[in-house]
């Protein structure tokens, strides 16, 4: 069973290999990172960052090596563990992944409904959680109705609406103007500083300079630094 | 614990999705009520021929000859013996006298040729209806010749050849039901179970995110699920409606003698709840299959 995520490392990677087709995405990738930590991984375009927050997440199995999430082998779940797994980790996608024919405040309910949560409770934590992000005047707006970086924060907020131990997060902005960059890397900072573990996959330099941050650095699938 | 609030999610789910996937939605309903129009026409028109043959099947009797000059209490052990056999339902008593009568009543105009004829040369018989279970070729045979042991009977006789061909008739009507309706409903299972599965293909985003946000087998699966139920219930009610329109037409154009045969059973509680149970279980039975190929990351 996944249990709840524990540890003074929060994520551990031994030795980590990905192929796809034969074509190596990551070799050999060893590395961990604390309990509340915030860590970018970096890299230009193809590097293996995406694959790596994929394989944090289950969304990949790796080729070989061992990767461990707050003290569990993810690599000994069996297939019934993997979306009790999933509702500890907060994961906001370059592309989303908002359903388009539900409002905000749906996309969100949802996240936590699936947990069998009782409706008085999805509510409260969702107005929370959109005041806290600024959207609560968007809770029933659809996503295509917002913009990109409004539809951005819907997904931050579905992420930390079931309080994750760790949030991921692939090229969060990746399309937005250097001004809601810095914004939004603020806001992962804010979450980093209340406890959670953050890991922010991205290719933008000056973002990296501008905050004071562990890196990891990818070249063709491997560590660098 | 939560499997009220998680029923009531998968209905309200279903229903939204229904109304959100409105094009497709229809198309599996419209598939669904067209299949099993057709599968109920089939059904339809088998059962009228079965009841009609089984109406045919009523005729068969087998004809026990006595002997003549036998004593009132002998015919009497007789009929009881025979009353006492398992494939007898009744048997009817023609005495020589009523035999002869029946037989000039059918001659009618023609009574001169009997008039040479100074004796009765009808012997009297029992005309004896069997069961329907016994309604065969082997059991009217068994039958014949446990009476022929009877002592006082003279002769039994049952339409050998035309019990058999009647037979052989029904064989092959069954087993020709029987192959074209299982083609028709595996055909119908593949096609459900595939514009199913255009329903999912059309919403694999929404099952793949489902499935990135948590959500276990069960939960993305339920509402498909019970979507797909409603529309094979959905679909059935409509193919009753489409098979009364098509009895009410085939009944305009079809000379009375056939009437029997086009005169769909469509309103018989047996056949509108069975095709309601064949709609529904289309539905668990395509939806299943098509869920079952569905790979949840």
């Amino acid at each position: 069973m996944a249990g709840t995520l524990s540890g003074p490392n929060m994520i551990n990677m031994f030795h980590v290999y990905k192929n796809y087709d034969g074509m190596s995405a990551l070799t050999d990738v060893t590395f961990k990172i604390d309990k509340g930590e915030f860590v970018f991984i970096t890299g230009a375009s193809g590097a293996g960052k995406s694959t790596l927050l994929r394989l944090m997440f289950y969304m990949e199995k790796p080729t070989q090596g061992q990767i461990i999430m707050g003290g569990k082998n993810i690599s000994r779940f069996r297939k019934k563990d993997i979306p009790f797994f999933r509702r500890k980790i907060g994961f906001v996608f370059q592309d989303f992944k908002l359903l388009n024919n539900k409002t905000v405040f749906d996309n969100i309910a949802l996240a936590l409904r699936i947990t069998g949560m009782d409706n008085n409770d999805i509510s409260k934590k969702i107005l929370k959680v959109l005041s806290y992000l600024g959207l609560q005047h968007k809770a029933n707006f659809k996503p295509l109705t917002l913009s990109g970086g409004e539809q951005q924060r819907v997904a931050i907020a579905r992420a930390l609406a079931k309080e994750p131990t760790i949030l991921l997060a692939d090229e969060p902005t990746g399309n937005l103007d250097p001004e809601r960059a810095v914004d939004i890397i603020n806001l992962f900072n804010d979450i980093n500083l209340r406890g959670t573990t953050v890991v922010v996959a991205t290719h933008d330099k000056s973002i990296i300079d501008r905050f004071n941050k562990r890196a990891i650095l990818l070249d063709r699938g491997r560590i660098v630094n | 614990m939560n499997y009220f609030r998680w029923f009531a999610h998968f209905i309200s789910e279903s229903f939204q999705n229904i109304r959100s996937n409105l094009a497709t939605s229809l198309v599996t309903i419209a598939t669904i009520a067209i299949s099993l129009a057709i599968c109920g026409l089939f059904l339809g028109f088998f059962i009228n021929l079965n009841n009609i043959l089984s109406s045919i099947g009523k005729r068969i009797q087998v004809v026990a000859y006595l002997k003549d000059d036998l004593p009132q209490d002998t015919i009497l052990n007789i009929r009881k013996e025979i009353a006492g056999m398992p494939e007898v339902e009744d048997s009817e008593y023609l005495s020589k006298e009523k035999a002869f009568s029946i037989f000039k009543e059918e001659l009618k105009g023609q009574k001169g040729i009997l008039d040479g004829l100074g004796i009765n040369p009808f012997p009297a018989s029992l005309e004896i209806r069997v069961k329907g279970l016994f309604r065969n070729p082997q059991g009217v045979k068994g039958l014949t010749s446990r009476l022929k042991m009877i002592g006082g009977i003279e002769d039994v006789q049952y339409g050998q050849e035309w019990v058999e061909r009647f037979f052989v008739f029904i064989k092959f009507v069954e087993g020709f039901a029987l192959i074209i309706g299982s083609f028709l409903l595996v055909a119908t299972v593949f096609i459900v179970s595939n514009t199913i599965r255009l329903t999912l293909y059309s919403r694999r985003e929404e099952i793949e995110i489902l499935g990135l946000i948590g959500a276990t087998n069960i939960f993305i699966k339920a509402p498909f699920f019970i979507e797909a139920i409603l529309e094979g219930f959905l679909g059935a009610v409509i193919s009753i409606g489409l098979l009364y329109m098509g009895r009410y037409f085939l009944m305009l154009k079809t000379p009375s003698a056939f009437a029997q045969f086009v005169d769909l059973p469509v309103f018989t509680i047996y056949f509108t709840s069975g095709l309601i149970a064949t709609g529904v279980i289309l539905g668990i039975l395509g939806s299943s299959i098509s869920l079952k190929k569905l790979a949840i990351r």
